[in-house]
């Protein structure tokens, strides 16, 4: 399970393995259709890849690798544990 | 899956659910105010699919039909010569009594109009998003008290306030 507080993503080892930030506040209404992981942001053009669709180790692998890499997380995937106190 | 809402409820006084007149008459004889509520199950909250069994193992399964999507890519199949089809299949999201179709709403003493209320077991069912095969209902809220009804915050409800990008 990854862990989400004060916008950080860590794994079960309390890694962090990003910061959630956008400089745009982008919202999922901002995200057009993409490729099969992934949507295109209107703001900027980058992916946003789509956690619905991928493991946990998909998401591990691909932010080790980016941890710039930009993500679209639904908080009722249960893959995520939100800290909603620090909300 | 359950779905509670986000929002400071910590000061909040609770509104309680009950499900027997027993619990009802307690309360009110305290001089709570009561509040009945028919349950009414919501057609959203039914999945639907069929029981299959494997030809070979004699293994039985449940799936949504023969051809699905898979979550991480890719779609499953249970081609007709190798699965028997037994019967279709209806599940209901959220646990709920056969027994009874009523239930009350519990306020605290002395309820002010305009005061929010939190209310920790929600009688209505709510569909707030789905997540795949996965049906997420609402299962507490926050209500507003106008003297005679509860309003909730049905904002609170929405499924837009499910996602994170960054």
């Amino acid at each position: 399970m990854l862990r989400i507080r004060n916008n950080q993503i860590t794994d079960d080892k309390g890694r962090v393995l990003k910061t959630l930030s956008c400089p745009f506040k982008v919202s999922d209404s901002d995200l057009r259709a993409g490729t099969d992981l992934s949507f295109e942001c209107k703001k900027c053009s980058r992916p946003v890849y789509d956690t619905d669709r991928m493991h946990e180790i998909e998401i591990v692998d691909l932010l080790n690798a980016d941890p710039n890499a930009c993500l679209k997380i639904n908080r009722l995937n249960p893959i995520f544990s939100i800290d909603h106190s620090q909300e | 899956m359950d779905f509670n809402v986000n929002y400071p409820c910590r000061n909040l006084r609770g509104v309680k659910t009950v499900f027997s007149l027993d619990d009802v008459n307690e309360y009110a004889s305290k001089g709570h105010v009561v509040l009945f509520e028919k349950i009414k199950l919501n057609n959203k909250l039914y999945s639907t699919g069929f029981i299959f069994r494997d030809r070979e193992t004699g293994e039985y399964t449940q799936a949504e039909s023969r051809h699905f999507p898979l979550q991480y890519r890719g779609w499953a199949s249970l081609p007709e010569e190798e699965f028997e089809e037994i019967c279709p299949v209806r599940s209901y999201a959220r646990k709920r009594s056969l027994s009874i179709d009523w239930a009350a709403y519990i306020l605290p003493i002395d309820p002010q109009k305009g005061e929010e209320l939190y209310v920790e077991d929600l009688i209505e069912d709510v569909l707030v998003a789905e997540f795949w095969s996965s049906k997420i209902y609402a299962v507490d809220g926050v209500a507003v008290w106008d003297g005679t009804a509860l309003n909730f915050k049905r904002e609170l409800f929405d499924s837009r306030k499910c996602h994170i990008v960054g």
